[in-house]
């Protein structure tokens, strides 16, 4: 899409380009820095385990919220309104019980893990660590197949850069940049990257927000959602807006996105002790609530821009565009391009930048850890050296960096970018969630049991736009086959072809169902061997 | 929806001081834990490196 071709020009100038660029190298300079502090596995994994609380809240923050939360937040914002917060809320309420009462983490620190798998291994046994971990790499690398895409659609509306090779030349850039630097220096050049990441990214929100408020005005803002959108721009209960379902699920998404996603818990673990944890989760808890609130806030803000001005109204609000993912996500990209003055957008577009590098960097060194840790060292007869490890992990970063450029340029999305992302994510955590609290929390829990919940996450794939269509056009073949399409109608086998379930209730089914079957699994094959001895509850 | 209304402009109002607040208080105080982290794992490898035949910690 040409922007310039319906006069939109983003304020984007070479001074822009400077700022973005000595960032850049400064976080080249880090990476190669860090690697002199590199010595072992635990150095590598969890900077090791000397992790402070402000660090800690840094790096967490700088983490869960990258590029990709910016994105996802403003599309929901754009195509939601104020009633999107309630995930902001969500995410602080639960985070905060979370931190204060310690519940899942504290017992993971205890128990002296660096992943969830080892866990597994402890509590289970090392054949549900090798599974486990197996299920979450998958669904990690899935929940961030499309981050690069999507960070690539937001810089080039921020830049006014629209050529489709631009996208696939940005891409390939950043994905080499990160592997580069992940690499080299470990969680080291992590925490490093995300501290000041969360200092430019921070200010940078703050002042664009502020800007919004000042340009639209508050009265402005509210007034326009309320006359378009009515109740359901501010109600998430509002059935034509999100509804009870949705919210009910963000509730979830939120218990997993600070108790049981990997590089949250991995952040627990490098703690320096139990008392860090629950200090570190529970100040993060205000990061939680602010990365959806702030992207939500500047969503909403470039709905608004946009409905008053006619050649962007004419672009992003017409019925096509508002169901097309790759515009409502770059609509508030295109928002801040016309309201950001130059030099701060260039602070602004590299604050984007490191969120989309911190996060990209964690999460890449999240999944190989997890990789070489819990999927090929324990099914190695005489385990790896340490060397081994640092050389599998770092090759398998780049298997990681290859498949998300992939899957981003490959893949259909179909619906939000956040419905995307926790779906993907959910083949791990539907599953893991209740192997986890059960099996600190329930001495019942049994192997068999973690087996058939960690399985049941796959469920997890039928809330993925892509999976139904493909799901409901082998039913209506299968159908055909067996003439079981006359009965059906010509109505319903449409409806079976076009199969479109709600996301939020295939999630919620699945996460029940993953608990039943731990319970019913742990009940009928208990476990022989008595795990009280290494109960970390 | 005048609740929500009112609800969310707290939030939002709210949140927006208190990230301040917190993104203060983190860059000041994250900028001596970086160089407390660099320390430990320098002592860290340094002892190591003095006991011969010491097998890294995993």
């Amino acid at each position: 899409m040409d922007l310039a071709a319906h006069g939109i020009h983003s304020s984007f100038s070479a001074i822009d380009w400077v700022i973005v660029a000595a960032y850049l190298c400064g976080t080249i300079v880090i990476g190669l820095i860090a690697n002199r502090y590199i010595s072992n596995m635990a150095d590598y994994v969890v900077a090791g385990r000397a992790l402070k609380s402000y660090l800690g809240v840094a790096t967490l923050i700088g983490t869960e919220f990258g590029l990709v939360s910016v994105v996802c937040g403003s599309q929901l914002g754009f195509t939601g309104g104020f009633s999107a917060f309630h995930l902001g809320l969500l995410g602080l309420i639960v985070t905060l019980f979370v931190g204060v009462t310690g519940v899942i983490l504290v017992p993971l620190r205890r128990a002296g893990v660096m992943t969830i798998p080892e866990y597994y291994e402890k509590r289970f046994s090392r054949g549900t660590r090798v599974f486990g971990g197996l299920i979450m790499v998958i669904a990690g690398l899935l929940s961030m197949g499309f981050f690069v895409k999507a960070g690539a659609i937001f810089v080039m509306g921020l830049t006014g850069m629209t050529d489709p090779l631009h996208l696939k030349l940005f891409m390939s850039a950043m994905v080499l940049l990160v592997l580069f630097y992940t690499a080299l220096g470990g969680m080291v050049s992590v925490v490093i990257a995300d501290y000041i990441q969360f200092v430019v990214m921070s200010c940078g929100l703050l002042v664009v927000c502020l800007l919004g408020v000042q340009h639209l005005g508050w009265g402005t803002i509210v007034s326009t959602v309320r006359e378009i959108r009515g109740p359901a721009g501010f109600d998430p209960f509002h059935e034509e807006g999100f509804g009870v379902a949705y919210v009910a699920y963000m509730a979830c998404v939120a218990f997993a996105s600070c108790a049981l996603w990997q590089t949250s818990v991995i952040r627990a673990c490098a703690a320096e002790n139990t008392r860090t944890v629950k200090r570190i989760i529970s100040t993060s808890s205000i990061g939680f609530l602010t990365r959806m609130t702030i992207p939500i806030f500047l969503g909403v803000c470039a709905y608004v821009f946009i409905s008053q001005h006619e050649s962007l109204k004419e672009l992003f609000l017409s019925d096509a565009a508002q169901k097309d993912s790759e515009m409502t996500m770059m609509a508030t990209a295109v928002y801040l391009s016309q309201l950001v003055p130059t030099g701060l957008m260039g602070l602004v577009s590299a604050g984007m930048l490191a969120a989309f590098l911190s996060t990209h960097d964690s999460y890449l060194l999240c999944w190989s850890a997890v990789f070489v840790q819990d999927v090929v060292a324990p099914s190695t007869k005489n385990g790896l050296s340490t060397r081994a490890r640092l050389l599998s992990s770092r090759l398998f970063l780049i298997g990681e960096g290859i498949f998300i450029l992939v899957f981003g340029l490959w893949y259909p999305l179909g619906q939000s970018l956040w419905e995307f992302m926790v779906t993907g994510g959910g083949v791990y955590w539907f599953g893991a969630a209740p192997v986890l609290i059960l099996g600190i929390y329930w001495r019942r829990a049994s192997r068999v049991g973690a087996y058939l919940a960690l399985m049941t996450g796959f469920g997890a794939l039928l809330g993925l736009k892509p999976v139904q269509l493909l799901v409901g056009k082998l039913l209506a073949r299968l159908a055909v086959a067996t003439n079981y399409d006359s009965h059906l109608g010509p109505s319903c086998m449409e409806n079976l072809r076009q199969l479109d379930l709600s996301t939020p209730k295939v999630g919620l089914c699945v996460i029940g169902l993953a608990f039943a079957l731990m319970v019913i699994g742990s009940l009928v094959f208990p476990d022989r061997h008595d795990f009280s001895e290494t109960e970390v509850a | 929806m005048e609740f929500w209304i009112k609800l969310w402009t707290w939030v939002l109002a709210i949140n927006l001081l208190v990230f301040a607040a917190l993104a203060i208080t983190v860059t000041i105080g994250g900028f001596g834990n970086i160089f407390s982290m660099l320390r430990s794992l320098r002592a860290q490898n340094d002892e190591q490196a003095k006991i011969p035949g010491q097998a890294a910690p995993e």
